[in-house]
């Protein structure tokens, strides 16, 4: 519901931009199409492929000591004023996602138990933004060329699959974690700062720095002690213990990143 | 020598007598431009350059050479193309002339020499390397004959043929560098450099002024007399004649100058000037060089000759020229008591002269303006003044904002009913009238019946009741009866109008320019208010959001400045960048102009070719226009002094406005780069940003714009911003293109 309450307002504040503002551009040109890659780093986080400090998964694998997590897109730009640019973006990431998981296991003459295990993921998954960049005139900067900060809503969904696990405690089981196929949606806002440059009067570079700011706070198992509780239901306990992960993953492991940018600009 | 000879006399001939002296029109360039006006700077410096690798010198002096070059190419080119010196004009004509004289007597003096006559007040003379002898028209107007010219242009050829401002340039150079070794203790440095300079420079004066006499010598001119030329020079701060200003020349009919503002006795000439310092001076004591003449002429065994070779009668026509252009040259430098007495001068032989009269209401109404605003406080400089135009200096420093505006309307008001067809005059009447209206609401306030007469004497018997009245009078009451009193002994204002405000036409002017000004204190009290602040601070959210919106068509780009700095470098000023910079800034208006669907017209002197005489003369007069707006500042003067020509200017080109613009970069000393690198050290991920901040070269730019509309005199700064960054063509493009959107947006209905 805050969700759609956000987009909402930010879709009737971009109308309002459009519709009494006049439309420079750079030598008229608002319309830019952009390729944009988002790195991401991760401190001994797991990767796409790389299960980070978590050597312990296979002898082949390298603990990770700074990896690098990517997202690739398009990103398109409309100015709307001297200082504003509208743009909306799409992009496609991969990335690592380690959680525990419990999958029971039989005990002759006893109740079945549950064993722990860590399981790892290998993530990707679609996300999209719609945002606005406010231009620096005061540092000679014009929509849009030149300095900008901005402000972006972002939705991430997440669709991962279990290419790893290791027994924690227990014994082994054969029953499935009910999560081999998941999926998960992550909201951020995103503030970011960067400086576009134009190049032979058609080219545009973007070089700059976002700060993600998760929405789904109470996902996080930074806010949710009741986190490690077993309710006893495994299947429902793992999907629980999955969004967590992916959530908390591409919120903390991607609070800070780098994006570059090269387009076009066109009328 | 013979074709310099050949062409100033055709020149001359065809020229000089166009000038009709009752109906003076001011000087123009006229003719072919010279190729030294157009010929980029650039390739003047490198053909300079490459006879420098014909000599052999040394290394140190082979790089100062080439920087003189560099210099001078570029400060002379800047000054050929300011619009303050004139070609093909009469003056110029008669000056190369005379040149042409001095010339022919040296077989010696091999180098080309062209003279040109400068537009400034200044009274002085100078030359070149390059052999380009500027004459001021503030000299030309001191002189008294042809002999005293010629001896003054070659005094200028000994320097062109010596070198002197080569060598006084490379002198300065190892001056500075000695200074530096010497410590001298207790002693500025700079003083002892600027000393040991300036003595070089008498030097050279010394020798300019022997070698130039030796010269003269050989002339066919006379050399009675020829000593008073340091007369000219060392009263060269007095105008060129000493008439006694009268008080009749505002007074007439009814209106009588009050007596605050009337000077009886004026300073003596010479008593402000006796004392120099010669040490700090560049040239030597005049009455030395005087000495030193006479000397030189005892023993010269020249007889005969003659005052004016050329002609007598052109000489006094040149010199004539040059004194009627002084009036207007004073008033583009504000300066109106010198106006005044000048136009005074030449009204004594042209009493009806229109220009002259012209002038003075011109220097009233600009006074006038000054002193009706109130953020602006004149310099009093009438002690300072002495001989009769002191007299002048006084009315203007201590005449009352009143009293000046009701006399310059007065003053433009009898020239207009003289001239009617002259907008000129027609709108510095409309405007004072306009500025009447802070000081009366009606013209009952202007009659000799509203002057308040002396108290009769009481007598005897009435005495006991006197005092009784006396007693019951309160102080202010007695206060208000003095000030009056005093009020009624200043008040010439009052019978200012006597003469014509009967006429239905003052009566018409008078009530519009009531209407306009309630109009204008209505609007300013509705800004002052808490409704016309809030509305303020709207626009201004308006303006910074969408920018100005001045809903102009087209537009005049007159001369867009490109500069480029480096602060890095000892000589700062990049020359050569700023040329080919300021091409490159006309290539970028030009194109973004039409990306925008603005239509511009560019005036720049670099990209005239010869035939456009008339081009330079108009960009000459936008920007002396210019000039004059940059100094009013927000002084609402609607009238510039040159206004007639600036709107036939605009009327040519179709416009109403015109559009001054330019880039200053500036390269600095890089700052930080360390700190930026070891930040990067010591958090990765800022790695790339660091290195990239410290790599990146320290820029920065001032970029400005400013729409003037030339008809109304108002202007609109589109922008005047400073950034941190390069000048480089995207954002020269953008800003460009930004400017003109908001100069053609039309502005939002209200």
């Amino acid at each position: 519901m805050l969700m759609h309450k956000s987009l909402l307002a930010g879709f009737f504040t971009a109308c309002y931009f459009v519709l009494s503002a006049q439309t420079p551009g750079y030598l008229g040109k608002k319309l830019s199409v952009q390729a944009e890659i988002n790195s991401f780093f991760t401190r001994k986080g797991p990767t796409a492929n790389n299960n980070g400090e978590n050597g312990w998964y296979s002898d082949q694998e390298t603990p990770g000591a700074i990896g690098m997590n990517w997202r690739a897109g398009l990103s398109v730009g409309y100015v709307i004023s001297r200082r504003h640019q509208l743009y909306v973006s799409g992009d496609y990431l991969r990335t690592g996602i380690i959680h525990y998981a419990y999958a029971p296991y039989q005990i002759p003459f006893s109740d079945p138990e549950l064993a722990e295990y860590s399981v790892f993921h290998e993530a990707s998954g679609y996300s999209g933004a719609i945002g606005v960049r406010f231009f620096k005139t005061q540092a000679g900067a014009l929509a849009p060329m030149g300095f900008y900060n901005g402000l972006a809503l972002q939705a991430t969904r997440l669709n991962a699959n279990i290419t790893r696990k290791a027994l924690q405690s227990g014994e082994v089981s054969a029953t499935p974690f009910g999560i081999e196929n998941a999926s998960a949606l992550s909201l951020a806002a995103n503030y970011e700062i960067g400086s576009n440059i134009i190049i032979r009067d058609k080219v545009l570079l973007t070089l700059g720095a976002r700060l993600n700011i998760p929405l789904r706070l109470r996902k996080l198992d930074l806010f949710d002690e009741s986190s490690a509780e077993v309710t006893g239901d495994y299947l429902a306990d793992n999907k629980t213990l999955f969004e967590r992960a992916a959530i908390t993953r591409m919120a903390y492991l991607s609070v800070f990143s780098i994006h570059v940018g090269v387009g076009l600009l066109a009328h | 020598m013979k074709t310099i000879f050949i062409l100033a006399l055709m020149l001359g001939f065809t020229s000089v007598f166009a000038q009709n002296f009752d109906n003076y029109t001011p000087l123009t360039c006229s003719g072919k431009i010279p190729d030294e006006f157009t010929t980029p700077s650039t390739k003047k410096y490198k053909s300079e350059i490459k006879k420098l690798e014909k000599n052999k010198i040394k290394k140190r002096e082979r790089r100062e050479r080439e920087q003189f070059a560099l210099e001078s190419s570029f400060v002379i080119d800047d000054l050929l193309q300011s619009g303050l010196v004139l070609f093909g004009d009469p003056i110029s004509a008669y000056l190369n002339e005379v040149a042409a004289r001095v010339v022919a007597a040296d077989p010696s003096f091999k180098k080309k020499v062209s003279i040109y006559a400068l537009r400034s007040t200044a009274v002085n003379a100078f030359a070149t390397d390059r052999g380009t002898i500027f004459v001021t028209l503030g000299l030309l107007a001191q002189l008294e004959n042809e002999a005293q010219l010629a001896y003054i242009l070659s005094h200028e050829m000994t320097h062109v043929q010596e070198g002197h401002a080569l060598n006084l340039f490379l002198e300065a150079k190892e001056i500075r560098r000695n200074a530096d070794k010497v410590a001298v203790y207790g002693k500025s440095k700079f003083d002892e450099k600027l000393l040991s300079k300036n003595r070089y420079s008498k030097q050279l004066e010394s020798e300019a002024d022997n070698k130039g006499l030796e010269r003269f010598l050989r002339t066919g001119y006379t050399t009675d007399d020829l000593a008073s030329v340091f007369d000219v020079l060392e009263y060269a701060y007095l105008p060129f004649d000493e008439i006694v200003f009268e008080r009749n020349f505002f007074e007439s009919g009814t209106y009588h100058l009050p007596d605050d503002y009337w000077l009886k006795d004026v300073a003596a000439i010479g008593s402000y000037r006796q004392q120099q310092d010669s040490l700090k001076s560049t040239h030597p004591d005049v009455s030395k060089r005087r000495e030193e003449m006479v000397s030189r002429l005892k023993q010269s065994a020249k007889s005969g000759g003659t005052k004016f070779l050329v002609s007598e009668e052109r000489f006094n026509q040149a010199r004539k020229m040059a004194r009627f252009e002084l009036p207007d040259m004073f008033l583009h430098k504000s300066l109106t008591a010198e106006a005044i007495y000048i136009a005074h001068l030449l009204l004594q032989e042209y009493p009806d002269n229109a220009y002259l009269q012209k002038c003075v209401a011109k220097a009233l109404y600009l006074q006038a303006k000054y002193k009706n605003d109130r953020d602006y406080t004149l310099r009093s400089s009438w002690a300072e003044t002495e001989g009769e135009s002191q007299r002048v200096q006084f009315i203007m420093d201590t005449i009352s904002a009143r009293e000046n505006t009701v006399l310059g309307l007065r003053y433009a008001w009898q020239q207009h009913l003289r001239h009617p067809d002259d907008k000129e005059l027609t709108a510095m009447t409309k405007d004072l009238f306009v500025e009447l209206g802070q000081y009366s609401a009606s013209l009952s306030d202007f009659s000799e019946n509203a002057v308040t007469a002396a108290p009769a004497e009481q007598p005897e018997k009435e005495e006991k009741e006197v005092k009784k009245t006396e007693k019951k009078r309160s102080k202010y009451d007695k206060i208000k009866e003095t000030r009056k009193k005093t009020e009624t002994e200043t008040n010439g204002w009052r019978t200012a109008f006597e003469d014509f405000k009967h006429s239905d036409d003052f009566k018409t002017a008078f009530d519009e320019g009531q209407k306009i000004y309630a109009k204008n204190k209505q609007h300013a009290d509705y800004l002052a208010s808490k409704k016309g602040v809030a509305e303020t601070r709207k626009r201004l959210r308006d303006i910074s959001k969408h920018g100005y919106r001045l809903g102009v068509n087209k537009v005049l780009v007159v001369n867009p400045f490109y500069l480029k700095l480096d602060a890095r470098k000892e000589n700062a000023i990049q020359y050569i960048q700023s040329e080919s910079g300021q091409v490159r800034l006309s290539d970028i208006i030009g194109d973004v102009a039409k990306k925008a669907e603005l239509k511009i017209t560019q005036l720049d002197v670099a990209a005239l070719n010869e035939g456009q005489a008339d081009k330079f003369n108009d960009i000459r007069v936008l920007n002396e226009w210019f000039s004059e707006q940059l100094a009013y500042d927000k002084l609402p003067v609607t009238q510039g002094v040159n206004q007639a020509q600036v709107n036939a200017v605009a009327d040519k080109y179709g416009v109403d406005h015109v559009l001054y613009t330019g880039v200053i970069s500036l390269r600095e000393k890089k700052k930080g780069a360390i700190f930026s690198f070891a930040l990067g050290v010591l958090y990765p991920p800022l790695l790339p940003l660091a290195i990239y901040s410290a790599a990146r070269p320290d820029y920065d730019m001032l970029y400005y714009a400013v729409v003037f509309n030339v008809k109304e005199g108002t202007f609109q700064t589109i922008k005047y911003d400073y950034f941190n960054l390069r000048d480089s063509d995207t954002l020269l493009k953008s800003h460009y293109y930004d400017t003109f959107l908001q100069i053609k947006a039309k502005p939002a209905k209200r």
